[in-house]
């Protein structure tokens, strides 16, 4: 077998942050270890209604009797969509 | 431009074809609302039992990584993994086209919504039902031919 000279590594970008995210769950593709995983405190979703306005929601989605409390609501649509 | 993935692997046009909305992708990493996370993997596993093709546009992907980074904070790093991971997954497709006229046809300033019009114009031009808990939205699909997933 031909020895070559050993492969240099290849150097991390500056500043780039380690990320190992959670364990991969056997039998399963490596997608569904994130199902669920990441949190949205209340705080943050009052945050998140908080700043959208109802004129906000007007211009954005022209839903005129859109219900900012809907947001999260079952079933209801989310900021996303 | 086509996809990668569209590319090299044909697609059986028999299978049943589902769109799915940015709120899909970003229910499913979220611990937020449990009844639309269930649905969401619900899908995913039917998808991964070869029982039908689940499309993600390319503008869902871009709209995903928005509210990823605006709303939820995650970091570019963590966002990265998370859809190169669903881009891997058995059954998922990422679709690079956007019917353009469909699209202004269903953009207006009665319904300004830039990602219902493109998720509209690609599930009417291409005949694929359309996964969204937006029931407005589901509901204007329907009108114009495109079957609600749920």
């Amino acid at each position: 077998m031909a020895m070559g000279r050993p492969k240099k590594e290849e150097p991390k970008e500056k500043g780039e942050p380690e990320f190992v995210g959670p364990p991969l769950i056997p039998g399963k593709p490596a997608f569904y270890r994130w199902i669920g995983y990441f949190h949205v405190s209340d705080e943050r979703i009052a945050e998140i209604k908080k700043s959208l306005t109802a004129d906000d929601l007007v211009r954005l989605r022209g839903i005129p009797d859109f219900d900012p409390d809907a947001l999260f609501a079952d079933g209801d649509d989310s900021e996303e969509r | 431009m086509r996809s990668l993935r569209t590319a090299t692997i044909p697609r059986n046009a028999d299978l049943h074809q589902v769109a799915v909305d940015t709120n899909v992708l970003i229910s499913l990493g979220f611990f937020r609302h449990e009844a639309q996370r269930a649905k969401g993997v619900a899908l995913l596993d039917r998808a991964a039992a070869g029982e039908l093709t689940i499309l993600i546009p390319q503008f869902i992907v871009f709209e995903a990584i928005h509210a990823f980074r605006s709303e939820y904070g995650l970091r570019p790093i963590e966002i990265r993994v998370v859809l190169r991971e669903i881009m891997a997954l058995p059954g998922v497709t990422v679709v690079d086209h956007c019917n353009w006229p469909q699209f202004f046809e269903h953009w207006s300033d009665l319904r300004p919504d830039v990602g219902d019009a493109a998720i509209l114009a690609v599930a009417i031009a291409n005949r694929y039902s359309l996964a969204t808990f937006d029931r407005k939205l589901a509901n204007r699909a329907k009108t114009f031919g495109v079957a609600p997933y749920w």
